[in-house]
């Protein structure tokens, strides 16, 4: 087995330092999403006694030439997907563990990539530039994300098979992707290495740390027998917009979501099949996004009756800033549309024959003889408040 | 045995009749008050005369829900999924509060 692993340490911030590579060795922090605290720094500020957390204005007083970033997740999001991409574009095995944190496994590429320069030299070559991403090659999967993470920005290191075990050894416990709880328990009893940890019988891990604990006695001596879990296949057919200047009123956005449906449903792809799903993606001029998936009750391919359904979400929706762009993605489409037909048809009165019934017979009886029943709480762990039965009153 | 019920209408609107509502019955324990044998009250079983017990054959399930502790009337139910000794599945509760037994699909 051979499996590559792609880190970007901090990876939000990083993707803010991509456009400023000016700030990448100076003290920077990247605001929180309410622009009030530290959410990431660079080394050069947390020498300087910046920390993860922090009051921004804390920061500010203990590092007079801090550079403060503002977070854009829209930003964030499209670097997420050129990573993934990226090693999506040398392996067709590909895992995606967090944003700027994917795995790919490169068994059975050695005719496409000969030696692990060339790998290498394939994966750097699609990775955004300026991520700066560190690259982990070793037999497993956490052996792969420890070398990846233990290397310099921009690096490579490749871990042997026969090596792992040594290499793994004088880590920090840290860095086995277990719960803050698990670590912290570990620590107390002494275990700060992954050496110290493996030196430990497995049994006796398991029985202090469970099945989790196990698993990690496993990776921590370079025999992680975890295999990539592979994104499935989803077939989209996308479109896309940009607003200039920002759209401001709703109707706007409205009419370029409309507009974007009519492209989209014109896609080749689209003809003579149906949309089960739909995804609308807004994003605000100064990079936050609002996003809605709407799955159809039933396959459509009737443009109006998407329109319809959209047109009522984006009336009630609340957009974080002026509208920068907007997008819309048709997913999981369907080659038929089934509909569940009435087995006797005969049988089934009209509902409209049934109405004047009832109201005749309430005229005659005083009260309606028929129930009908509803949902009231179908959630309720007590089941008689699930369901109750109404009058049938039309 | 306290005279207290369960009240299936509690928090239901007005008008609405709760379906599925729970049905007492009498339930002999064993020393860790599991249901040994129930004997039902309300209905009439077909092949056996009422107020003959049926022996529980097995457990298959327990769970306990404590819920509306806030409410005047709070629930502290223990369900069991048991078979009868004629083979049917059956679902009980003891309610803790009024320490009566009830039937009631789940």
């Amino acid at each position: 087995m051979k499996i590559a692993c792609l880190v970007v340490p901090n990876f939000a911030l990083a993707c803010e330092l991509a456009s400023q590579p000016g700030l990448a060795n100076e003290p920077a922090a990247l605001a929180d999403g309410g622009g009030l605290r530290v959410a990431q720094a660079t080394p050069a500020a947390i020498r300087r006694g910046v920390q993860p957390g922090m009051a921004l204005r804390e920061a500010v007083n203990l590092c007079a030439t801090l550079a403060v970033l503002e977070s854009h997740p829209a930003r964030h999001e499209q670097a997420a997907t050129a990573c993934v991409e990226a090693l999506g574009s040398v392996s067709p095995l590909v895992e995606e563990a967090g944003p700027g944190w994917v795995y790919a496994d490169a068994q059975g590429l050695d005719r496409l990539y000969p030696t692990i320069d060339a790998l290498d030299h394939a994966i750097r070559r699609a990775t955004p530039q300026g991520l700066r991403p560190r690259l982990g090659i070793a037999a497993h999967k956490f052996t792969a994300y420890v070398a990846a993470h233990d290397t310099r920005p921009g690096g490579t290191q490749v871990v042997a098979a026969g090596d792992a075990a040594a290499f793994l050894a004088p880590r920090p416990i840290t860095l086995l992707p277990l719960g803050h709880d698990l670590i912290t328990r570990m620590q107390i009893l002494g275990l700060n290495t992954l050496g110290a940890f493996v030196g430990l019988p497995r049994a006796s891990v398991e029985a202090q740390f469970g099945r989790e604990g196990g698993w990690a006695w496993q990776a921590a001596s370079g025999r992680d027998t975890t295999s990539i879990q592979a994104r499935p296949y989803r077939e989209r057919i996308h479109e896309s917009t940009e607003a200039e200047p920002p759209l401001v009123s709703r109707e706007a956005v409205q009419y370029s979501m409309q507009q974007l449906l009519g492209r989209v449903v014109r896609h080749r792809a689209v003809q003579g099949r149906f949309i089960r799903s739909l995804c609308m993606q807004i994003t605000s001029e100064d990079g936050r996004i609002w996003r809605h998936e709407q799955t159809l009750k039933e396959p459509s391919n009737d443009r109006e009756y998407c329109w319809r359904l959209l047109r009522t979400i984006l009336e009630r929706a609340q957009y974080p800033a002026p509208v920068g762009a907007l997008s819309l993605e048709l997913m999981e489409l369907s080659q038929e549309s089934g509909k569940q037909t009435v087995l006797f048809p005969g049988r089934v009165r009209h509902p409209a024959r049934l109405d004047e019934m009832m109201r005749q017979l309430k005229t005659r009886y005083g009260t309606p003889p028929m129930k009908r029943v509803v949902e009231v709480e179908p959630w309720s762990r007590i089941p008689e408040r699930r369901y109750a039965l109404m009058d049938y009153d039309p | 045995m306290n005279d207290r019920q369960p009240n299936p209408a509690d928090g239901m609107k007005k008008g609405l009749r709760p379906i599925n509502r729970p049905r007492e019955l009498v339930v002999q324990t064993d020393d860790r008050s599991r249901p040994q044998a129930v004997t039902f009250v309300q209905d009439r079983p077909s092949h056996r005369q009422q107020g003959q017990p049926y022996q529980v054959e097995t457990i298959d399930e327990v769970w306990r829900i404590v819920d509306e502790w806030w409410r005047v009337s709070p629930i502290t139910r223990t369900y069991y999924r048991v078979n009868l000794d004629d083979g049917r599945p059956l679902t009980l509760f003891h309610d803790e509060i009024a320490d009566t037994w009830f039937v009631q699909r789940y």
